[in-house]
This record gives C-alpha cells, sequence and structure tokens, in this order.
C-alpha cells in the first residue's frame, strides 16, 4: 500500500509553533481570524468573502494581513484616539457583532443569538481618551464592558447622547480594570437618562476609579437592580441623581461618592407596580430596597427636599462607612399637597440597622437625619445625627424656610421639622450606639411605638430627645436624653420603664407620659434612672410606681452624680444645665411664660434602681464612657447625699 | 510512495508556523499556495493580490472558490535531498531507532506521527 507523508513542521531545538491570525480591516474595524479556527474562507461571486460566519463585502475591505499576533476570543477592544475610534473584533465572535464606527462614537449590535451554546459572554473593552463620543452596545445576552483607562465625552450625540449607553436587558458586568482611571461625561442636550445607562442589571466591579458627570439627567440609571463592589464610583455631577436604579441597589465593598448634584444621591425605585419584598437570593426581585453591607459611600445633596439616599423600599445596612450631607430646605410638593424636606436617609418601606458607621448632618430647613413611612429597627452600628436647621413650612403660598412662628396649629402635611430619626413606624432598638443632636426640634420620634431594648442612646435636643406617637418602652440599655426646650422623653400612650440605664433631663419633664388624655407613666422594676425636669417636675404626675422612687434637692448643673442599685453601681452621669419654664396654660395659644421652675442647680432630682437607691454626688466617672463621656458606667469617690421618699403627685394639665 | 517532505534542509531557526501556506483554491479545482511570512493581501477591482515581498498571486475574484491556510505548499511534491543517518522519535520522544537516511526511516514507518532527526534538520511527519 502506498504510504503518503505530511511535514507537520521542521522543528528547531525547542519546538515553538507560532499563532498566525489573518486581520481583515474593514475601515476603522479590524477582524481577527486565527489560522487554527478559520478552516475554509469562501468567495461568493467575486463580492463576498465569508470567514468564521462573518460576510464581508469584498469592496468594504480596506486591508487584509497575516501575522503572529495573539487573539483573546470574546474581547472586543475599542480604542479611542482623539476625534477617532478603532474597533479590534476576534474571529470567534466576528459574526455576532454589527459595528457602526462614526469618529468617536462606536455603536455595537450584539446579535440575539449569542447564548451560551456558542460563544457566550463577550467582553467590551474601552480605552483611550476623546473629546467627543460614545459607545453604544445593544444586545439581548449578557456582557461585560470593562474600562481601561477611558475618558469619553460625548458633545455631538449619534446613537445617544450618553457616555456608556447599554440598551440590553440583561446583566451587564461594569468593569473598571483594576489601577485604572475612568471618565464619562454626557451630552448637555438629548434625550438620554442618565451620563451611563444600562437598560438591564449593571453590576459595577473591577479595583479601579469610575468617575461620571451627568449634564443632562442622572449620572447612573440602570433599569434594573445595581450592585457596587469594590470599584470606585465618583458622580462629580448630575442633573439629576447621582445613582438612580430599579429594583434595588447592593453595596458590597468599593466606594461611591456623590456630589455636585441637583437631585437625591442614591435612588432605587419599584419598577413594577407591586413591590415583590425581599426574595431568596434576591431573585427577581423588585422592591425599591437599598442593601448596605460594606465599602464607603459619601454623599452630598444640596437642593431643596433631596434626599442622600431614597428607597421606595426598605433601606437594609449591616456594614460599611456612611456619611451623608443635606443643606437644602423644603419646597411644596403642589400635586401631593405638602411639603417636602430633606433627609440623610430615607425610605418609602422599614429601615433596619445592624452594623456599619452612619454620620448623617442635615443643615437645612426641616432636613431630617432618618426618615421613613415604615419602621425602623436597629440592632447595631454606629449612628450619628446632628440636624441644626429649622422648621419649614407652607402658608399663604409660600414655603418658609427656618420658620419661627407658632405652627401647633398648622397641619401637619403644611410643615416639616428637622428631627433627628422620624418614622411613621414603630422605632425598635436592641443594639447599636446612636447619637442625636438636634438644635431646633426633636431627637427621634416614632408615630407608633418606641421601644428601647438595648444600645447605648444619646440624644440632645431642643425639643422632645425621645417621642412617641404611641406606647414607649424602656427595657434595657444605656440612654441619655436631655431638651433644652420640652420633655427629655415623651410618650402620647403609657410609657412603661422596666430596665435600661436611664437619664432624662428635660425643661419641662424628664418622663411625660400624656396624662392629659389618661394615659400613664409606669415605673417598673429593674429600671435605674436619673430624672429631672426644672419646668414640671421629673416624673409626670399620676404615675404607676411600682418601684420606689427616692428624690434629692437641689440638683446642682455640672455635678456628676453616681447612681447604687443596692451595693452594685448603676451609671454616673454630670447633670446638664438646663433652665426651668413650664408650657403655656390651656387657651393661651402660644408659648407661655413658663410655669413655676427653675435652673437645674437647684432642681430636684428623682432616681430608682432595682435594689436600694443611693446617691452620691461629685463622684468621678470611670469604666466605660457612655454618651460621649456624660456618663460613666462606674464612678468613684464622690460624697453620699440624703434621698428621701418620692411622692408622685397630681397629672397633666387637664383637657 | 508518496513522499513529501519540504525541500531542503531547512535551518535551526527557520520560521515555525503552524501553517506555512495560505491556499487559494480556484473554481477548475486548481490550488495555488503562498508563503505567509509578511503576506498581505489586497481586493480591489475584481482582482485578490496575495504579496509576501518574495513572491506575488494574483486572482480574479470572480475565479475564487476559496482559501484556506495549509501546513505544505499543497500538491507540489519537493524532492528529497538527505543522505544523513537520521534517528526516529515518537511524540513522547521514544526512539524507534537509526535509518540510514531519511528516505530508509520513511520506507520503514507505519501510519502515525514521528520526529525526524538528522544533524541539520528536525522534522515532524505524518505517516498516513
Amino acid at each position: 500500500m502506498k504510504k503518503s507523508f505530511f511535514i507537520i513542521g521542521a522543528l528547531a531545538m525547542a519546538i515553538t509553533a507560532k499563532a498566525q491570525t489573518l486581520n481583515l480591516a474593514v475601515g476603522e474595524v479590524t477582524y481577527h481570524f486565527p489560522a487554527a479556527q478559520v478552516g475554509d474562507m469562501t468567495f461568493a461571486s467575486g463580492t463576498s468573502l465569508t470567514i468564521m460566519g462573518k460576510e464581508f463585502n469584498v469592496d468594504d475591505v480596506t486591508r487584509a494581513y497575516i501575522d503572529d499576533s495573539e487573539i483573546s476570543g470574546n474581547e472586543v477592544n475599542v480604542t479611542y484616539n482623539g476625534s477617532s475610534a478603532t474597533v479590534s473584533v476576534p474571529g470567534n465572535v466576528a459574526k455576532y457583532v454589527d459595528i457602526t464606527v462614526s469618529g468617536a462614537h462606536v455603536s455595537i449590535a450584539q446579535s440575539s443569538e449569542v447564548d451560551n451554546n456558542n460563544v457566550g459572554e463577550i467582553t467590551y473593552v474601552l480605552s483611550g481618551d476623546t473629546p467627543d463620543g460614545e459607545f453604544y452596545l445593544s444586545g439581548q445576552y449578557k456582557s461585560t464592558v470593562e474600562l481601561n483607562g477611558v475618558t469619553i465625552v460625548n458633545m455631538t450625540p449619534v446613537f445617544s447622547g450618553a457616555a456608556l449607553n447599554v440598551q440590553n436587558g440583561k446583566r451587564i458586568d461594569v468593569v473598571s480594570k483594576n489601577g485604572t482611571v475612568n471618565y464619562l461625561t454626557d451630552c448637555a442636550d438629548g434625550d438620554q437618562k442618565a451620563c451611563l445607562v444600562i437598560k438591564g442589571h449593571g453590576e459595577f466591579k473591577g479595583k479601579g476609579t469610575l468617575n461620571i458627570n451627568g449634564l443632562l439627567g442622572h449620572g447612573i440609571k440602570t433599569g434594573e437592580y445595581m450592585t457596587v463592589k469594590n470599584c470606585t464610583i465618583n458622580v462629580l455631577t448630575a442633573k439629576g441623581d447621582g445613582i438612580h436604579c430599579n429594583e434595588y441597589f447592593m453595596m458590597e465593598s468599593g466606594s461611591v461618592n456623590v456630589s455636585g448634584i441637583d437631585d437625591d444621591g442614591i435612588q432605587a425605585e419599584i419598577d413594577g407596580d407591586v413591590s415583590t419584598g425581599e426574595t431568596p437570593d434576591h431573585e427577581d426581585e423588585d422592591s425599591g430596597n437599598i442593601y448596605i453591607n460594606g465599602g464607603t459611600i459619601n454623599i452630598s445633596v444640596t437642593e431643596a427636599a433631596t434626599k442622600g439616599i431614597k428607597a421606595d423600599g426598605d433601606i437594609n445596612i449591616t456594614g460599611g462607612d456612611i456619611t451623608v450631607d443635606t443643606s437644602g430646605g423644603g419646597l411644596w410638593d403642589y400635586p401631593n399637597t405638602k411639603v417636602k424636606a430633606p433627609s440623610c436617609l430615607n425610605s418609602d418601606g422599614n429601615t433596619s440597622i445592624a452594623g456599619g458607621t452612619l454620620t448623617l448632618n442635615s443643615s437645612g430647613a426641616g432636613g431630617k437625619g432618618m426618615s421613613g413611612n415604615g419602621s425602623l429597627t436597629v440592632t447595631g452600628g454606629d449612628i450619628n445625627i446632628t440636624t441644626t436647621g429649622g422648621m419649614t413650612v407652607y402658608v399663604t403660598r409660600h414655603i418658609y424656610d427656618n420658620y419661627t412662628g407658632n405652627t401647633d396649629r398648622l397641619a401637619s402635611n403644611y410643615k416639616s421639622a428637622p428631627k433627628g430619626m422620624k418614622f411613621d413606624g414603630d422605632i425598635n432598638i436592641s443594639g447599636g450606639n446612636i447619637n442625636v443632636s438636634s438644635a431646633k426640634h426633636e431627637g427621634i420620634e416614632s408615630k407608633g411605638v418606641l421601644t428601647i431594648e438595648g444600645g447605648h442612646i444619646e440624644s440632645v435636643c431642643s425639643d422632645d430627645a425621645l417621642n412617641s406617637g404611641s406606647h414607649m418602652y424602656i427595657k434595657g440599655g444605656y440612654v441619655y436624653a436631655a431638651s433644652s426646650n420640652n420633655d427629655a422623653i415623651d410618650s402620647n400612650g403609657n410609657m412603661y420603664l422596666s430596665g435600661g440605664h436611664i437619664f432624662a433631663g428635660g425643661r419641662e419633664e424628664g418622663f411625660d407620659a400624656n396624662s392629659e388624655r389618661g394615659y400613664k407613666l409606669y415605673v417598673q422594676n429593674g429600671v435605674s434612672f436619673i430624672a429631672i425636669g426644672p419646668g414640671m417636675g421629673a416624673l409626670e404626675g399620676g404615675a404607676n410606681i411600682s418601684q420606689t422612687c427616692y428624690q434629692y434637692s437641689p440638683g446642682e448643673a455640672g455635678t456628676t452624680y453616681g447612681l447604687y442599685s443596692g451595693s452594685n453601681q448603676a451609671f454616673a452621669v454630670t447633670l446638664p444645665a438646663i433652665s426651668g419654664g413650664g408650657p403655656g396654660g390651656p387657651g393661651g395659644g402660644g408659648p407661655g411664660g413658663g410655669g413655676p421652675g427653675g435652673e437645674s442647680s437647684d432642681v430636684k432630682i428623682v432616681c430608682t434602681a432595682p435594689s436600694t437607691p443611693e446617691l452620691y454626688s461629685d463622684v468621678t466617672g470611670n469604666g466605660t464612657a457612655l454618651w460621649s463621656g456624660k456618663g460613666y458606667t462606674s464612678f468613684d469617690g464622690g460624697s453620699k447625699v440624703t434621698l428621701s421618699t418620692y411622692t408622685n403627685e397630681g397629672g397633666g394639665w387637664p383637657w | 510512495m508518496l513522499l513529501t517532505i519540504i525541500a531542503g534542509l531547512m535551518p535551526m531557526t527557520a520560521a515555525t508556523y503552524e501553517y506555512p501556506y495560505l491556499s487559494f483554491l480556484t473554481v477548475d479545482g486548481k490550488v495555488q499556495s503562498i508563503a505567509v511570512d509578511d503576506l498581505t493581501i489586497t481586493m480591489s477591482n475584481g482582482v485578490l493580490t496575495a504579496s509576501n515581498g518574495n513572491a506575488t498571486k494574483t486572482f480574479t475574484l470572480t475565479k475564487l472558490d476559496k482559501m484556506f491556510f495549509s501546513e505544505s505548499s499543497g500538491l507540489e511534491q519537493l524532492a528529497a535531498d538527505n543522505d544523513e543517518p537520521v534517528e526516529v522519535f515518537d511524540e513522547a520522544g521514544i526512539s524507534f531507532g537509526k535509518f540510514a537516511n531519511v528516505t530508509d526511516a520513511l520506507h520503514a514507518l507505519d501510519t502515525g506521527i514521528y520526529v525526524l532527526k538528522s544533524r541539520s534538520i528536525t522534522l515532524k511527519i505524518a505517516v498516513k
């Protein structure tokens, strides 16, 4: 039998067969076909050439050459160079992408045939600089856009006004390549919703930096959920929100910085008509929720009624370092007939905080630290809130910021107060460290039930430091509540004190439990407190006292008093300076001249503890500092004062 | 016996492309090949021109059926001009033995892939 022989290759001492690539240029697009993959390249009628399924008009081919370049499959490279761009396409995806290049404006239509049975996910790598360009990608299968040190400014829209626009409803990874800095700026004219638009879900990754300038709408908008991991996103300007997404927003790590914007910092909306709520593994979730589990967030919003972080659904925070500043005032929401005001965090649903560090500052009128239509649950984390603005009201068809007139008779939808925390639902605190300072209003308010079971809470305000629309339960924790112009702790229902270590010092009362409407203060076994109320007494009249209370006067501002519960130390606290004076009487209609009372230099201290209490003055705190150093878990020294049994009399003003 | 060996003793530092040639099949069934080193192709005015600096081939586009990368220069028979002793190895590097020259070695080999090594050349061949 005849044998036939084929030379496979002439081998040098080191056997190295070089890769070969057929490069076919069509204008600014070059296709790279590995020799080992092309097989037969067929001609038809002298007008077309088909390579790996991609048909070329031979007249469009500007150059063809063979070299030994190595080509990575599934990676399309777009290189911007001033007023032009070049595109490099590996042969295995050539037939799946239809590319149009106009100057530095590049549009790629990814075939609907792409799926995991053929080429799979394609990565589009963008690099270079252009002062007038864009990247527009359409498709129906998940894709990756990798930013490799690219700067794109879109001055004159060709495919859209966005700098980066992905009209693909699937999962889109936006990867800022490690160590790179990328800039995207959209056009000031056009119809784009944002500088960076993703129709589907946007997952932002990579340890690079992405800088965004949104000159027409939002900085970043995703039509479905958005996640952030590792990368740094800086929204430097936006005419709308810094980041606006549908379904939900989740941050695992990385850094998000938003400033120079005209609307909210981060907003998550429900896409459909009805919320799914949180789903297992967030599968098919459309909740409008915001999840922050790590990373760093810095947001500054300045316009009226804007929110730093706003959720159509819930806000869930388990980690991260979050700083939000708001400085805008109020505005009149005509369609909804209500005053709207800024808030650092705002949720239409519930808010839960289990970890992380939150620093929230609102300086504008009506500006709040945290607000929500639902409930607040705090089980951990460090929360520091400062509000310094005044009231914002809508009267005589005008918005008045920092209004100082009497607003008692103004309906709630015509005003907004600069509270530290304000939730329409219940508030439940069982852990964490909370520090609230409200210069011109209340510190922590629930329109429902307020329950404290643990944690360290400090609230120093001009109005009520703690307020509940319904009942209040303090069962544990360390609570410091001080009000310079109202009650320290005020419930509009019953107030149950059954545990915890509490200092309550209010210009009117220490503990106010709405006896005017038949509710009561219940002092139950287990609580330790020191309370003062220069205006109307430390405790609400008509209280139900199960655990004997004691009194001492004169209490002196600036003196540190230590409370023993039997032989155990409960806590020590330095008495703040709170002037006395009660409200005007019934029918007064406005702030009264103040009832009998006086400086806390001569007020009556009321205290109690689970075991027979002893009170020492001029102690020196040691152990763990409480409430920014206003108290301590233990103390030494001092002089024992003489306590007498406290008798609770009367009730509130009769209505 | 059809013996197909690349002509000449290629130097130890010769180009080692996996596919050294680009072959063109015209509609009349003929194949022409050109080495791919520095190869450029232009298509203009109905003519395809392939040139590598050493050789140029032109084709009327309407007469072209297809082109493809190839391991040899097609059906051109290459003369063997080598009387040096050669040792034959399989792909695993196991020696099959030594032969007086390439021709004797090839006659002795069964179907398979082999490496032929002489003083001046090393070849990898397929015997079918």
